[in-house]
Order: structure tokens, then C-alpha cells, then sequence
């Protein structure tokens, strides 16, 4: 069989358009990672001096969110605005589907009003990559299913950045619901792209062996993920969205993977703590962890904006 | 009386495993000795290969025309009408329904009809008349019968009644949500996986069942190589098992379409396997573990192929493709492709297996395995495929069901389109 001389079913995207869409870090090389990082470096320091920029003004980008989402919504929404553009916010968690004329047909209506860059949050796997070939348009993924959270890895990535410099060389563990989530899927990507050690940990149905398909190493206990990471990022369990018999009980989870402080104490003095938000206290996070020196999960939150303005910028083709 | 001989071609035998030079004639619809039709019209065949008709194991016939027709262009002489495509074929009414809508199509349909009522597998479908309504099997199409008692209990009493049973290896529960071979490429993609093991451990517990009730059990849709190996360990012990993998699953790569990884034109039940798989499935057709190849042709609305991997309804047109699929996965063994595609599958339903003697039924396919098909992009509804645009190596040239002409114009050394 030879797929010779296909064009793609994709209608009126052009590789240029197509290019400047994020879909996920899997296909994202490194000199782009480290471009959008420092793009959002500087963004930051500008609006941090100057409140909103008016980078992208009178322009428009839609937002998409087919789920359930407060704060990376927010986040997109502040970026929108903080380069001066006008988000148009479509949400509509009920009827998501991308077939038919549900997610397709609402992108190409926003997009006939003026919208030129969607982001896109989906419980379905790979609907931003559809959205992208059939649109025409650069798409932005916010989330799809278990697969991709692009722009959190980012943020995480600047937030590791800032306090340990060059990531290369550095260990990172990756503790909890591996299996079923899509920020420590687009992590591993982009962590290991940059030349980090990732390690991953959690129970065995969260945390299989197969996953070193990711290029990361599975340890067996937390502990041992700890006592070499120069950071820690704790995922969120969710109990009651689990499948059956994938865990015993929130008490159990804490006990053998929570992150308290007496386990903190084995870890290297400098070791920092991250999550993505919102966290289970008590499951696996203590408050005092959570809220101690350690933790960056609000430095987290903060540049999760910043890199949000260098991903749209980049999906509107810049602005300046 | 109308005799045909086709001239200057080469015959494949795929009993013997020959393909000799010689001219075949047929007249009223059997074939006949050459020297017996002086008379015949001659069909210049030089370049080209006769062979049996293709039988095909499971294949959806919705609308009698075009489905056909789709049979005819693929060489198929015989399409056993699945049991799940488009709703679960277990009343006796709609199994006469089928035979009388079809008997004007450009193939024999040989109606599969269901295992278990709606192909729940919780309450037995009406085998006994279904079987004698006219179907040549019963079986559960790409669904799977979760409950081994159920599973045990059909048996018996297909068993009784000597009809073959079709069912696919599979443990349901490990296959719930999946859309992708659990493996390295999903994990990497974040699509929820079906384990190898499923397939596993359903070939073990079908054997020991059929063991257990005596029972002909045919099984499908065999895709991984984990499936493989099970299969050869339960035959090596002697299992009354047959097997068929089919054409997408032993040829398809996901990964070499022109598709994002998440089109719901990659969407199969069960999925595509990985590269590995493909050779097991390839190597055991080869060897004859694997009894024969079945299109497994579903065609849909374009709707319910729009969307993403999760959401897409299973299945993919393939009559006009699977000729040139199963070459292809056979390295260009035509004989292997032919008696994977034929004497296989008859030998499965217990049809007369084909060797193209004098008094067999002129079920026949003219083929030019030097030259290409080029399947056509899907102009509307009912042409889903992964395979839009795609050029093939090897082509049916022209089909000629119980010796009339169904498709092609009987030109050798030329390939078609379509």
C-alpha cells in the first residue's frame, strides 16, 4: 500500500495557519518551547509595568470551553484581554460533541463574526486537531480529555525555569493519577524535551509501567521519587471520577503517596512543590505543605496568564 | 446454451497452491471442460490470473444494489451478510427480508444471522429459525458475548443444531472506553486503550467452551498477535476452531494515512493493532492458522464517521479494497491472498471449496496483480474509508458470479479504478 500523493482532507488550511495552532507538546520542538517561554518572559515584565498591553487591539479570539473550567478559563480570558484583544467566550458543557453541527459549525459561525484564533477545551481526545484541519484556523488546546494540556506544562516549565534556570540535567517527579492525566502528559513532553529527568510515581493502577512510553522512569513509591527531584508535582486525585476498583480509599492514598511535610523532610532541602490546582487537601497535599516555603502553586497560577499571552500571540501571528 | 472461455490466462488453484497456464470455459453458469464448448465465446484473458470468486466471512450488505456492486468490484462471488451491520439480524422475518431484497444482487448474500437476541449476549436469538430462514451461520458481528455462561449456553445449543457460530475473542470488560491499541502509541496519543490480553483470553475461553459443548466455532476479527499465538496454542490441542482476521486489521497502518491519528476514520471495534500484530496476523494467514480473511465492509452515513476517534461509529467500506489490502500484507503472495479470500472461507461455512474443476459453480475473478487500484475519494454517503485517494498494488479486473458477468469488461492488462 502506498498513500501516495494524498493532499489532506484538511479544507483551507494552509501549513502556515496550521503551524501556528497549539494542539499539544508532543509535535512542539524545543526551539519553540524556549520561544514561547521567553516571549512570555517578557510579556510578563511588561504588563507587570505597564497593566494591559495593546498588542492585538480590536482583534478577537474565541474561547471555546465544552467542559467544565474556572480557572484556566480565567486565565485565557485575562490573557485575551491583557493584549488587548476581545475574548468572545462560547461555553456550552452539555452538548460537546465535535461532529455534526455542534463544535464545528459553532467555531466557523465565531469565526465568520470575526474571531481569528479559538481556543479549545474538549472532553474528547484529538478534538482540537480536528477543529484545526477542518476550521482553517490556528486552534489553541486548553484540555482534550486525557490527552494534552499544553499551555499548564508551559506555564509549570517557566515557573521550574524561574527558580532553577536551565531545566536540562534537572529531575522532576510526577506523583499521582499519571494515567489518567493530561497536565502530566504534556509535562513528560515538554520536560524531557528540554533535556529533564522525569520521574513518575503513584499507585499501580494510576501509574502502570507502560507509561515510560512517555520516555520518563516509573519508581515504586513515592519516596524514592522524592529523594532525587530538584521539583515534585502533585496531581489531583479524583476519586469519585475514577473507574471502579482503580483505588481503595482517599486515606489509603494519602497514607502511601500524599505529600506531608515529615515526607518533605527526606526530600533535597531546595526541592520545590508544584500543582496544577485545584488541590485535594488531605489527600495528596497536607495544608502545611501546600502553604509552605516550598510550594509554588500560586506563582503556578500567575504565569499561567503570562504564557497564555505568548501562545495566543503566537496563534494571531504576532502582534508588537 | 452460452459457453465462455477465457483465454491466455494463468489458473490458480488455492487448494493446490498451482498457477498454471491454461484456458478456462464455463457454460450455464458451471464450469466446463475447455474442449467440450468448441463453440464458446473467447474473452482474451493473456497477462491476467482466473481464480475462484472470493466468499466473504462477514461483510454488510445494506442496500442490496450498491453493496453488491461493491462486492462485484472487489472480486467477491459470495458476501456472508453480517450479523451486526446495520441492526442485529435475529428475527427470522428480517432474515427472509434479506435473501428476497438481495436476490438480484451482483453476489450471492448468505445471511449471518445473530448469536444472542439485539446481540445483547444475555438471551439466545431464535438460532433454529434464524438458520432455517436461510442463514449460514449465527454469530455476534464485532460484539463480543461477555458473560461465559451465556456464552456456554449458545453453544450448546447451536452445537445441537450443527449451526457454525461466529464470535469474536474478546473479555468486554477489559475493552470498555478503549478506541486504541493499548500500548506505547496510545499512551503516547492519550487514547484510551483495549489490552492484547482481551483477545487472549476470549480465544482461550471460547476454545475451552467449544471443547466443552462440541460446538463449530468460527472466530473473528482476529487483530493482535497475542490472539495469534492463543490461537495456535488452542488448534495445536486440537480445538474445532476456525479463525479470519480482517482485511483493515491485517493491512492497515494507522500511521501511514493521510488522517490525524484521531479521525474517526481510523475508528475499528476491535482497533487497528500495532506493526507487530500485523506481521503475526500476515505469517498465520500465511501458514493457514488463520482460515480467512473477511472484509468486514460497514458502510455509514458520513455523519456517523465525522468526528473524533471516541466518537465515530466502528467499521469502514472495504469490498473494493480488500484484494488489494490482503496482497499487500502478503508481500504479493497472490496464492496465499486467493485461498485466504476463497477456499478459506468456504471451507469455514462448510461451502464446496473451489478449485476451478469441470461441475464447479462458475464463481470466478479475473485479476492483475502487476497492476493498481485506486480507490476514490468519498464523494457522499456510504464510501467511509481510511483509504480515500490511497493507490493499491494489484487489481480485479472482472468477476463473474455463477458465470454471469458482475463486474469488469474482461480486458486483462488493465487496471480500474474504483
Amino acid at each position: 500500500m502506498s498513500p501516495s500523493s494524498v493532499s489532506s482532507r484538511a479544507t483551507g488550511s494552509s501549513p502556515e495557519v496550521l503551524s501556528r495552532s497549539l494542539l499539544g507538546i508532543r509535535e512542539l520542538p524545543a526551539e519553540a518551547i524556549v520561544q514561547i517561554l521567553d516571549r512570555a518572559v517578557e510579556l510578563r515584565e511588561r504588563t507587570r509595568a505597564d497593566g494591559p498591553l495593546d498588542l492585538l487591539r480590536g482583534r478577537t479570539v474565541a474561547l471555546l470551553f465544552m467542559e467544565p473550567s474556572t480557572r484556566t478559563r480565567f486565565s485565557f480570558e485575562m490573557a485575551v484581554r491583557s493584549l488587548g484583544a476581545n475574548p468572545m467566550v462560547f461555553g456550552a458543557a452539555g452538548s460537546s460533541t465535535v461532529k455534526g453541527e455542534s463544535l464545528i459549525d459553532t467555531a466557523r459561525t465565531l469565526k465568520s463574526v470575526g474571531a481569528e484564533a479559538f481556543v479549545l477545551r474538549h472532553k474528547k481526545v484529538g478534538a482540537p486537531h480536528l477543529l484545526a484541519r477542518r476550521l482553517g484556523a490556528p486552534v489553541v488546546n486548553a484540555g482534550d480529555g486525557i490527552d494534552e494540556h499544553p499551555t499548564q506544562a508551559l506555564l509549570d516549565a517557566l515557573t521550574l525555569r524561574d527558580r532553577l534556570g536551565d531545566l536540562s540535567g534537572r529531575t522532576v517527579a510526577i506523583v499521582g493519577d499519571v494515567r489518567h492525566s493530561r497536565v502530566a502528559r504534556s509535562n513528560c513532553f515538554l520536560l524531557t524535551r528540554l533535556g529533564a529527568r522525569v520521574l513518575m510515581a503513584g499507585p499501580g493502577t494510576l501509574c502502570p509501567p507502560g507509561m515510560d512510553a512517555l520516555g520518563v522512569e516509573v519508581v515504586p513509591s513515592l519516596d524514592h521519587a522524592l529523594r532525587e527531584a530538584d521539583a515534585v508535582m502533585m496531581l489531583r486525585i479524583q476519586r469519585e471520577r475514577l473507574g471502579e476498583a482503580m483505588l481503595p480509599s482517599d486515606r489509603e492514598y494519602a497514607r502511601f503517596f500524599g505529600l506531608s511535610s515529615e515526607r518533605l523532610a527526606a526530600a533535597r532541602p531546595e526541592v520545590l512543590v508544584m500543582h496544577p490546582a485545584p488541590m485535594n487537601r488531605g489527600v495528596e497535599i497536607t495544608d502545611d505543605v501546600a502553604d509552605g516555603d516550598a510550594s509554588v502553586v500560586f506563582d503556578q497560577v500567575a504565569n499561567g496568564v503570562a504564557v497564555r499571552m505568548a501562545v495566543i500571540e503566537r496563534a494571531m501571528g504576532g502582534g508588537r | 446454451m452460452s459457453a465462455v472461455c477465457l483465454r491466455g490466462g494463468r489458473v490458480l488453484d488455492p487448494v493446490a497452491g498451482t498457477l498454471e497456464p491454461r484456458d478456462l470455459a464455463f457454460a450455464d453458469g458451471v464450469v466446463v471442460d475447455v474442449d467440450s464448448v468448441p463453440g464458446a465465446a473467447v474473452i482474451d484473458v493473456a497477462g491476467g490470473v482466473v481464480a475462484p470468486g472470493f466468499v466473504d466471512l462477514h461483510g454488510a450488505i445494506v442496500h442490496a444494489a450498491r453493496d453488491g456492486q461493491a462486492a462485484a468490484a472487489g472480486g467477491f462471488t459470495t458476501v456472508c451478510a453480517s450479523a451486526d451491520h446495520p441492526a442485529a439480524l435475529d428475527r427470522p422475518d428480517a432474515v427472509e427480508a434479506l435473501v428476497a431484497r438481495t436476490q438480484r444482487a451482483a453476489c450471492r448474500v448468505l445471511p449471518v444471522g445473530a448469536l444472542t437476541e439485539g446481540l445483547g449476549g444475555r438471551e439466545l436469538a431464535e438460532i433454529g429459525m434464524l438458520s432455517a430462514a436461510g442463514c449460514v451461520a449465527v454469530g455476534q458481528g464485532a460484539a463480543a458475548v461477555g458473560s461465559p455462561r451465556v456464552l456456554r449456553h449458545a453453544l450448546e445449543y447451536a452445537a445441537r443444531l450443527d449451526v457454525t457460530v461466529m464470535v469474536r475473542g474478546a473479555e468486554p470488560e477489559l475493552e470498555k472506553d478503549g478506541v486504541a491499541l493499548e500500548g506505547p502509541r496510545s499512551i503516547r496519543l492519550g487514547l484510551p486503550g483495549v489490552p492484547a490480553v482481551s483477545e487472549e483470553i476470549g480465544i482461550h475461553r471460547i476454545a475451552a467452551l467449544a471443547r466443552l459443548t462440541g460446538a463449530r466455532v468460527h472466530i473473528t476479527h482476529v487483530w493482535t498477535a497475542a490472539g495469534v499465538q492463543a490461537l495456535r496454542r488452542v488448534k495445536a490441542e486440537g480445538a474445532r476452531i476456525t479463525a479470519s482476521t480482517t482485511a483493515m486489521h491485517l493491512a492497515l497502518d494507522p500511521d501511514a494515512t493521510d488522517l490525524s491519528p484521531y479521525d474517526g476514520h481510523l475508528r475499528f471495534v476491535p482497533p487497528l493493532g500495532s506493526p507487530e500484530d500485523r506481521a503475526a496476523l500476515a505469517d498465520a494467514v500465511k501458514d493457514g492458522v488463520i482460515d480467512g480473511v473477511a472484509s468486514d465492509h460497514r458502510p455509514w452515513p458520513a455523519y456517523a464517521k465525522d468526528g473524533t476517534l471516541e466518537e465515530a461509529r466502528p467499521g469502514s467500506v472495504s469490498l473494493d479494497a480488500a484484494f488489494s489490502l490482503v496482497l499487500h500484507a502478503l508481500g504479493g503472495d497472490l496464492v496465499s491472498t486467493v485461498r485466504a479470500l476463497s477456499a478459506g472461507p468456504s471451507a469455514v461455512l462448510d461451502l464446496p471449496v473451489p478449485r476451478l474443476q469441470p461441475g464447479e459453480r462458475a464463481d470466478l475473478v479475473l485479476l492483475d496483480p502487476g497492476s493498481h487500484t485506486l480507490l476514490d475519494r468519498p464523494a457522499g454517503a456510504h464510501s467511509n474509508t481510511p483509504l480515500a485517494g490511497t493507490r493499491l498494488d494489484g487489481a480485479v479486473v472482472a468477476t463473474w458470479c455463477a458465470g454471469a458477468r458482475t463486474f469488469g469488461s474482461g480486458a486483462a492488462g488493465t487496471g480500474h479504478s474504483g
